[in-house]
């Protein structure tokens, strides 16, 4: 079973990978900024491009923070997620009208 | 549209200033999405603009970060079982429909009565909406505290879910069965204020929990689905028109991507009223802001006569009192946060000593 401090040492790993991924991706962008603008206001079919670069820095980038908050010790409540396993397990009353055979 | 396309100069020279004006208005503005499904918006937009960004260029830029916040965001309350997907879609379709339906209704007002007119509509109905939904969402938080913290199903929703008019469409994430007819209204609703304010969630969460029948946790988490849907093809829009400044987006989500995991978590540790609470105290202080703004439009349409320097200061104040709201709402969900952890960790000690 995996304790709270390997769940956190293992996180800082992540941080740090994807935090050096996102801060090359960052870097890029803003060193070839003026082409990329110029590029991405083309309009047209040319609007893949925003929106496959901003899944891509979401991937990274939200990555790199996810681990910072693990790693930092900042996370869900232990509790979390027991709200909706008790909603799944109360049987909400069936309200639908069946048909009934008088004999 | 097309004037802003052929100036050359859309896209703006930016200091550092304003890129930690950004990042640090779009880490806030994530971390109330986070938390309450939506929101954000209404300050990064007047703000991006106060840095010399045009209107088009700001929304675009704005909702092109919005939607992979979004799915960051409800990835993040999916694993905490908060996400109801299929709910999440069909409220997120109509919603697109609704915006469509927003757009042409904003087209006819331009044409009636010029921007000013416009201008003067949207706060309009910033107010009206905000003011009534806000007050009624206050008021329901005060009562169920009141009543020990535990949310009841309104009687609405109760009166809809048992209406059986087809197609009657079954969400297990939510554990509700209602009519596809009673959900496609509260995207509607919300699509239609996204296109007037920006903010579509202040309608679609609290239709919702009222009704719907969702919790407050459930609803909010929710909408992270229904803004994706929205941002996405809103997004989609405004690229084919080139209007998305990439570094903009960039430099907002990197700020934002931080707030929403954060906002996210902070879910875990409070009840259910506590969402409702944070989104009527920032809609209720909104919606103030833009009674302020309201004056300018009025005098433009010369329908008044204040001193123009009043009218500046208000219009001032009503920016400030914008990120005001976004920071009320962020105080309250790490405060609240920070309770919550700090009694469970208290119980936790209890039990292990108690072992």
């Amino acid at each position: 079973m995996k304790t709270a401090q390997d769940k956190k040492k293992k996180a800082k790993l992540h941080a740090l990978l994807f935090g050096a991924a996102s801060i090359s991706l960052y870097a890029a962008v803003f060193k070839f900024a003026d082409p990329m603008v110029e590029l991405y206001a083309k309009g047209g079919a040319y609007c893949l491009l925003p929106v496959s670069t901003v899944f891509l820095f979401s991937y990274v980038h939200g990555n790199f923070a996810s681990n910072v908050w693990t790693a930092l010790g900042i996370e869900a409540s232990s509790s979390a997620g027991r709200k909706s396993d008790k909603a799944e397990k109360t049987q909400r009353k069936d309200t639908r009208s069946r048909a009934t055979l008088k004999a | 549209m097309h004037d802003v396309l052929l100036d050359g100069a859309r896209f703006v020279d930016l200091s550092l200033a304003g890129v930690l004006f950004l990042f640090f208005v779009g880490f806030v503005g994530g971390l109330v999405s986070g938390f309450i499904g939506s929101g954000g918006a209404f300050v990064l937009t007047p703000g991006m603009m106060s840095l010399g960004v045009p209107g088009p260029v700001a929304v675009a830029s704005n909702m092109c970060h919005k939607f992979p916040k979004a799915l960051v965001g409800a990835l993040k309350r999916y694993k905490y079982g908060q996400v109801d997907i299929k709910m999440g879609l069909i409220v997120g379709v109509s919603a697109e429909i609704g915006v469509q339906i927003g757009i042409q209704v904003q087209k006819m007002i331009l044409e009636q009565w010029g921007p000013a007119g416009s201008n003067l509509y949207v706060s309009f109905a910033f107010v009206f909406v905000l003011v009534t939904v806000g007050s009624f969402v206050m008021k329901d938080a005060i009562n169920t505290k009141r009543n020990g913290g535990e949310e009841k199903v309104t009687n609405l929703a109760k009166k809809l879910q048992s209406i059986e008019l087809w197609p009657m469409v079954n969400f297990k994430g939510s554990n509700i069965r209602i009519s596809f007819w009673f959900t496609a209204p509260v995207g509607l609703a919300a699509g239609l204020l996204a296109a007037t304010i920006a903010v579509g969630g202040f309608a679609g969460v609290p239709g919702m929990i009222y009704i719907i029948g969702m919790s407050s946790l459930m609803a909010s988490a929710t909408e992270l689905v229904v803004a994706f849907v929205m941002g996405l093809g809103g997004t989609l829009i405004w690229a084919f028109y080139g209007m998305v400044d990439i570094r903009l987006t960039l430099i907002i989500l990197a700020g934002s991507l931080f707030g929403v995991q954060l906002g996210a978590i902070g879910t875990t540790y409070v009840k259910d009223y506590v969402i409702k609470y944070v989104m009527a105290t920032i809609m209720l202080i909104v919606a103030f802001s833009r009674g302020l703004a309201m004056p300018k439009y009025l005098k433009q349409l010369d329908a008044i006569n204040w001193d123009a320097s009043l009218i500046s200061s208000m219009s001032k104040t009503s920016f400030g009192l914008m990120c005001f709201a976004l920071g009320v709402g962020a105080f309250i969900i790490l405060k609240s946060m920070v309770m919550g952890r700090r009694q469970e960790r208290k119980m936790e000690l209890a039990a292990n000593s108690n072992a």
